[in-house]
């Protein structure tokens, strides 16, 4: 169904290539795509970057429409794609956020090193897997009276630290404290709330993992010291999002959009845009109802590593605390978010979407843990399962050329049905393990489609990052132990 | 791939590198929604999943085109599998009617079927994908005139949509 995209790329700089803005009538900016020249043919390979072309279009987009170097072909924006709108005459779009509102990746440290945990990985994969649903329409985690789900969605992860799932200290150390305060759970309808009601706490499916990482290299040994990280140490990196609950309020609220895109006559390329004016009453709806399922995911993941803390006390016989497992940092990279930016010289409020890419925000920014103030904004980046993940830092440039964004992942090379005809699960899963990584699947068919070879190499994408500026590499980690839905 | 063995429904599964697509074919607009419906149920269910036919339930969707119909049509599908929990085995009736009058803003494109299936059940079913949801890029409800298809002479009516998975 791909077909090659050839439309215009200039070069800006070494990293920078340029969609201009005659390249289609409607644009309002040009396009702007990170990309190491040798990967300049695979971006072309299939549409993503018609799709960076495309939300050029939307009413109030300032600067430019930017992709990632993860960049991949998605509906709406690409994935890896960064837009930012006017608040006063821009738009905010679902189409910029995803189905999966506020998908997202945690980390956390441990005192324990690989030679320690070896010899108890088997017990500790199986012990993570049962105490962790996952797989699809996976349920059952956490009781939910049906009125306790607003508290969730107005409180996120302060909801769960309340009821016990966490530590007082976790919502500190999560984007946005664990909860956007423009939060309306009566945003949310009811159908969203019945989705979401039995699936807090689980991991879902796809490309949605729990991690048993080993650093394997530090690249910024400063940063890795005041963040407590050394070689050899071992973390746990968590990936999942809002559920059911999210993409309900996608799906609820894409059809809200259709009508507001006929009530103020807004002119998009691609009906997945679908948009409101940000200060409209959809528009306030949407961001109203989509904080909602952001606050969710944040009180999702919360709940996820509160399991896997008394996952790791229960086969090392000792106390989470003492074993050091605290929150490293929550990043969310399915979002639209207000945030103040400097564009075109002047100091603008502006809803940034990221759809596929992380905030990336430099040191001493208000808007980070004060506890990270020096060494800015955490960044985490999740491989494949086969290779690596990374742990960044936000930067200044981050802030100046990309609205403090960088790339989310390694982006997707094969379709899941082309991976799945191209890999065994089975074959791949002993493979892992030959590798010296244990790999636990609510089912084989995920395996296969979420093969290392589906995905682009992370190490490039993350060398691209970091080479350009937009974020700095500080440590890698490879899995040692992985849960998959 | 379309189930040769199964010339109604018929329906294809198309790649995209981050989701899935599915194309689906019909001699009229009921035989398209169905056929749509039976292809995405499909791809969820493991083909050995066994669904019988204790329960009937009665859908109603609406749309402004034929396009955003399909949209909520397979949304609603979802909606009834993954949060009810309950599984279609198939369609007893459907009907999709027209607005008399087209305008911009009110739509009255709908939607009214009995699908007929059971509680999902862990024993013998099992969900083998997890759809997120139906999206409009590169949405797709179409009537073909008889030159514009080649494939098959009968199937007048046509749609694609892609599902993020």
């Amino acid at each position: 169904m791909s077909n090659t995209w050839k439309g215009p790329l200039e070069r800006v700089d070494r990293f920078r290539w340029r969609i201009p803005e005659t390249y289609k009538p409607g644009m309002r900016v040009p396009g702007l795509i990170y990309v190491d020249e040798d990967d300049l043919d695979v971006i072309r390979e299939d549409q993503a970057p018609e799709q960076v072309a495309n939300a050029a279009h939307l009413p109030g987009i300032v600067g430019a429409s930017l992709a990632m170097p993860d960049i991949h072909w998605g509906y709406g924006f690409a994935i890896g794609g960064v837009g930012a709108t006017r608040l006063d005459d821009g738009v905010i779009s679902p189409g910029g956020v995803g189905f999966d509102i506020n998908c997202g990746v945690r980390l956390l440290r441990t005192d324990l090193q690989e030679e320690e945990v070896r010899p108890q990985l088997e017990k500790l994969v199986s012990q993570l897997f049962r105490d962790i649903p996952s797989g699809v329409g996976s349920k059952g985690a956490v009781k939910l009276e049906k009125d306790e789900i607003r508290q969730v969605l107005e409180k996120g992860a302060g909801w769960a630290v309340e009821k016990g799932y966490g530590w007082q200290e976790d919502p500190d150390m999560t984007e946005e404290r664990g909860c956007m305060k423009e939060a309306r759970a009566d945003k949310v309808s009811d159908r969203a709330c019945t989705r979401g009601l039995p699936q807090l706490g689980t991991l879902g499916s796809g490309n949605h993992f729990l991690e048993i990482q080993v650093i394997e290299e530090i690249f910024a040994k400063n940063v890795a010291e005041r963040l407590r990280l050394s070689k050899g140490q071992v973390v746990v990196m968590i990936h999942s999002g809002s559920r059911g609950l999210g993409h309900q309020v996608c799906t609820d609220y894409l059809r809200v959009m259709e009508r507001a895109v006929r009530k103020y006559n807004i002119d998009i390329p691609d009906r997945q845009l679908a948009c409101a004016p940000f200060a409209s009453q959809e528009g306030q709806d949407y961001f109203a109802a989509m904080a909602a399922a952001a606050n969710y995911a944040w009180a999702n993941r919360q709940v996820i590593m509160h399991r896997t803390r008394q996952a790791f006390g229960k086969v090392f016989r000792r106390r989470p605390e003492d074993l050091g497992m605290e929150l490293i940092y929550d990043v969310a990279h399915n979002i639209a978010k207000v945030e103040e930016h400097v564009v075109n010289d002047a100091t603008l409020r502006v809803c940034v979407h990221r759809k596929g890419a992380t905030r990336a925000f430099p040191p001493d920014h208000p808007d980070i843990p004060k506890k990270y103030s020096d060494i800015g904004q955490p960044v985490l980046v999740p491989g494949d399962m086969g290779r690596a993940s990374y742990l960044l830092v936000g930067t200044e440039k981050a802030l100046h050329e990309t609205f403090g964004s960088t790339c989310h992942g390694a982006g997707r090379l094969l379709s899941r049905t082309a991976a799945r005809k191209a890999v065994s699960g089975t074959a791949m899963q002993s493979e892992l393990r030959d590798k010296g990584i244990i790999v636990k699947a609510a089912s084989r068919g995920v395996l296969a489609e979420e093969a290392p070879e589906a995905y682009k190499d992370v190490n490039q994408v993350v060398q691209v990052c970091h080479e350009a500026g937009i974020s700095l590499r500080v440590a890698r980690m490879r899995p040692i132990g992985v849960i998959k839905g | 791939m379309a189930d040769k063995a199964d010339m109604h429904p018929r329906y294809e599964v198309l790649e995209h590198t981050a989701d899935v697509g599915l194309r689906g074919f019909g001699k009229t607009p009921e035989e398209l929604f169905a056929a749509m419906a039976v292809g995405m149920i499909r791809l969820i269910l493991s083909p050995d999943s066994q669904v019988s036919h204790t329960e009937e339930r009665h859908i109603e969707v609406e749309g402004y085109d034929p396009e955003s119909l399909m949209v909520a049509w397979l949304s609603e599908l979802l909606f009834q599998i993954y949060s009810e929990g309950f599984l279609p085995g198939g369609i007893q009736s459907i009907k999709i009617q027209e607005p008399e009058n087209v305008s911009a803003d009110s739509g009255g494109y709908s939607a009214s079927a009995v699908i007929s299936g059971e509680k999902f059940q862990p024993e013998t079913h099992e969900l083998v994908l997890e759809i997120k949801g139906v999206t409009y890029h590169m949405l797709k409800v179409e009537r073909l005139d008889e030159s514009g298809w080649d494939l098959d002479p009968e199937a007048q009516w046509y749609a694609q949509v892609i599902l993020d998975i």
